[in-house]
């Protein structure tokens, strides 16, 4: 017995010994920008969405290009112009155990325009559809009027199982009660401004993650994010600082991933009030709005030396940007290039816009949303001051400036004049940014939600929704390009780069940077 | 146990040890009395330099770095003696958006300096009125006044001048409102003490037998009196005034990004530090430390040479 006890001791040391290394394998992460629910309905925003790709699934994935892939549906087809058919997979089971079937999906979707105070909501996917379910693992989505987007629509809706979809409210899913999918990791535990900890799904459908632990530590300032990596304390951090890119380059401790983002960076000018209230004449007094004609928009764009804001403020990590998505995005023209500066052209255009002096002018910009926000802000005050626009600058917490930039003047109105803003195209397709930003304020058909310059052009009007509700994709692409090219021709909004962004993490550890800027934690490999 | 009894002096009470010169004038007798430490004659040459640079920073300086037209962005984070396009040398580099350190600093000084010096100004009005009143009048207006201020000085002062930026916005005129709410108790505490203790005097028990207006026994007859501590407050509390203006910058709420003070420069250049970028940082942080230094360093002799039981 006593030697049987010390042999069996003994093998049960070496096993701990040998499997403990292979076995538990935890990835610890500082994260730049923390989530603000763990409900995958709650909030459309970036971080959200990050996380939530890793406990939860969608009937459709995006691979790292936003290329559509399977995800919980095995394929999907038209059946006619206005209907489509979903296929669901077969066998998945949620992280409690219980079974995936249509009516998760149908339950899901019911519950996304009813999340009760959502800052941003999901509804604008699901708006104008209307699901059944023809089988336990058919569904049918009827539109209203034909829609090709369905698919990549979709794609950004999380699935829940029902009974969860039914009573679960946003702080279920925070305390980690609902917070029950069928992604590839499941959630334990989330102390916000503290620790989000997921464990593996053991049990998923698709490729297992390599970690059986994901600690992600949520670090806001960028140099303190770099310290703690270099210090040993996370393996992996994402939104490395420009800054920084260059020493990190230089350490052969470290590997860096980086890769160009869906994100323009542009700015969203009045083009509404005759009297904007950023926009003074040189004395301090009022002025009709300059900003309302295309000849002092065009000196603006002409101002702007992109070529120095990507090589000096941002470490040549972005790209000069002449539209609204980058090169290789569907609906992308390929008849635009970022405008070349030319102060001399910009100051000849102002004078024949009747403003040979220039105005007085406020920039409005957020400080920690978008990478090195603040300091583009500076640059482009700069810029505009050189050619008689003296441009002060203000920028604020994105916690307020969102919100007042959409919404903060009188009426709900947009309370800026003229604002440095970002938009990533979540469906991977210039449709999103054009409706959007660049169409008709109109929030009963969801268009123009974020158009907070009340740009607005019924011609542009006509051609967005008719590329929106054109099937064949030769055509769409072809619409979506004529309209871009009428949006910066008559510069509803002013590009100027688009994001580029960076992951680091400890040697041997690999990530391809995605463009949808999400850290996917099942894509971090140890290569080892 | 002999120090305590050299302490043990009344304060007051005429000092033999200073009696033997008699041309001696009080103003001499304190001039004396500081120049005889020397770190603190150093500091008070350093500082009078530092106000000099404040005050003539748009004369002296290289550059104008408020001037967005002249200030280039290709110009951002050269090192430390880097040539300019247009061939001036940054002795001390440039800052992320391209401005000359040394001319930042100048600047930087300035607003750094004016803001200490007007807010210490107007809540050493503010706050000695108020103690004062409070001292000279006593009973109910006494304990409301220093209730009033016993709660303001339990606030830590930076979180409220965080909660008064917060409802103010931006700009120098909204810091200054706030380091004053933060800054008045002190003053108003330091001189009802001294107050106290002058309100009991004969000379004012005279005064109010003359019936002089309350107005003319307190600041023509107490509050000469009450100077001394008054004016170690001053120097100590400027000192704290600078500092919080900057600590309020450095978070970013202070003042607009296009006019960086000290703080707000060393701000941006925390940005830069670990990627060894070390200019941007700690020369603004060097001229913010030798002015917060040299100011208590004064402020501490004075303190010396003001109070009676240090009188040697």
């Amino acid at each position: 017995m006593r030697i049987l006890n010390t042999v069996f001791g003994a093998a049960m040391a070496l096993a701990l010994v040998g499997a403990v290394p292979a076995a538990a394998k935890e990835l610890k992460v500082g994260l730049g920008n923390e989530p603000s629910a763990i409900d995958p309905h709650y909030h459309n925003l970036g971080p959200n969405s990050a996380v939530a790709s890793s406990i939860f699934d969608a009937l459709i994935n995006q691979d790292e290009k936003q290329r559509l892939m399977p995800g919980l549906a095995t394929s999907w087809k038209p059946l006619d112009d206005t209907t489509w058919e979903f296929k669901l997979r077969k066998g998945v089971k949620y992280h409690d155990g219980s079974d995936f079937n249509a009516d998760d999906v149908l339950a899901s979707f019911e519950r996304v325009p009813n999340v009760p105070n959502s800052p941003s909501s999901f509804a604008t996917f699901t708006k104008g559809k209307t699901f059944t379910k023809v089988d336990d693992y058919t569904i049918h989505v009827k539109t209203a009027a034909p829609h090709p987007l369905t698919p990549n629509d979709l794609s950004q809706i999380w699935i829940v199982s029902d009974k969860v979809a039914a009573t679960a409210s946003t702080a279920d899913f925070n305390s980690g009660k609902a917070a029950i999918g069928t992604g590839p990791f499941k959630f334990v535990e989330w102390v916000p401004n503290d620790r989000l900890i997921l464990e593996r799904n053991n049990a998923y459908w698709g490729d297992k993650p390599e970690w059986t632990k994901v600690s992600i530590q949520p670090i806001k300032s960028g140099p303190a994010r770099v310290a703690a990596l270099l210090a040993g304390d996370v393996d992996f951090i994402d939104a490395v600082p420009t800054t920084d890119i260059p020493r990190l380059k230089g350490d052969g401790d470290l590997s860096l991933s980086q890769g160009p983002s869906n994100r323009v960076i542009y700015l969203h000018l009045d083009h509404d009030r005759d009297d904007s209230p950023f926009v003074k004449a040189k004395d301090g007094g009022s002025i009709k709005n300059p900003l309302k004609d295309l000849r002092v928009r065009k000196a603006i764009s002409k101002a702007i030396n992109r070529d120095a804001i990507v090589e000096r403020v941002m470490e040549g990590v972005a790209v000069p940007a002449g539209q609204l998505l980058p090169e290789g995005f569907f609906g992308v023209s390929p008849n635009l290039n970022p405008e070349p500066y030319d102060p001399k052209g910009a100051q000849a255009l102002l004078a024949e816009a009747g403003v040979p002096d220039g105005f007085k002018l406020t920039i409005h910009g957020p400080n920690d949303r978008y990478i090195n926000d603040a300091k583009i802000a500076e640059a482009i005050a700069q810029m505009l001051t050189r050619i008689g626009i003296e441009t002060s600058v203000e920028t604020l917490p994105k916690a307020v400036y969102f919100k007042r930039a959409s919404r903060g003047g009188p009426d709900g109105s947009p309370e800026f004049s003229f604002v440095l803003v970002g938009w990533g195209a979540g469906t991977g397709e210039a449709s999103s940014p054009l409706k959007a930003l660049t169409h008709t304020y109109d929030k009963s058909k969801g268009l123009g939600t974020t158009n907070r310059g009340r740009y607005s052009n019924a011609a542009l009007d006509t051609i967005i929704e008719q590329a929106l509700a054109t099937v064949d994709d030769d055509k769409r692409k072809g619409l979506l390009q004529k309209a871009t090219e009428m949006a910066i021709g008559d510069l509803a909004v002013i590009p100027l780069h688009y994001q580029v962004n960076t992951w680091a993490a400890r040697k041997g550890i690999k990530y391809t940077a995605r463009t949808d800027e999400r850290t996917a934690y099942a894509g971090v490999h140890s290569g080892m | 146990m002999t120090a305590l009894a050299e302490q043990g002096v009344p304060p007051g009470a005429p000092s033999d040890a200073v009696g033997t010169d008699q041309a001696d004038t009080p103003l001499r007798r304190f001039l004396a009395d500081f120049f005889e430490s020397r770190v603190a004659t150093g500091a008070l040459v350093v500082l009078l330099g530092i106000v000099f640079i404040a005050v003539f920073a748009p004369w002296i300086s290289p550059t104008d770095p408020y001037d967005l037209a002249t200030v280039d962005i290709m110009d951002n984070r050269l090192p430390p003696g880097s040539e300019s396009y247009t061939g001036m040398i940054y002795w001390l580099g440039t800052d992320g958006a391209g401005r000359d350190l040394l001319s930042a600093i100048f600047y930087g000084l300035r607003t750094s300096l004016s803001v200490g010096v007007m807010s210490g100004l107007i809540a050493m009005v503010l706050g000695s009125s108020i103690g004062l009143t409070a001292a000279y009048f006593g009973g109910r207006t006494d304990t409301l006044i220093m209730r009033v201020v016993d709660v303001q000085l339990s606030f830590p002062a930076i979180l409220v001048a965080l909660i008064l930026l917060a409802l103010l916005g931006k700009g120098v005129d909204k810091i200054i409102i706030a380091l004053v709410a933060v800054q008045w108790a002190y003053y108003a505490r330091t001189v009802r003490a001294s107050a106290l203790v002058e309100r009991r005097k004969e000379y004012v028990e005279a005064a109010t037998c003359l019936a002089l207006s309350h107005r003319r026994i307190l600041f023509r007859h107490v509050l000469p009196n009450c100077l001394p501590p008054l004016i170690v407050v001053v120097t100590v509390q400027t000192a704290h005034a600078i500092s919080l203006e900057a600590t309020l910058s450095f978070l970013g709420i202070g003042l607009p990004v296009t006019e960086p003070s000290l703080g707000l420069l060393i701000a941006n250049g925390f940005d830069y530090m670990l990627s060894l970028k070390y200019w941007i940082s700690i020369f603004p942080g060097i001229a913010l430390l030798i002015t917060i230094v040299t100011i208590n360093l004064v402020g501490d002799q004075l303190r010396d040479v003001l109070n009676p039981r240090l009188q040697r």
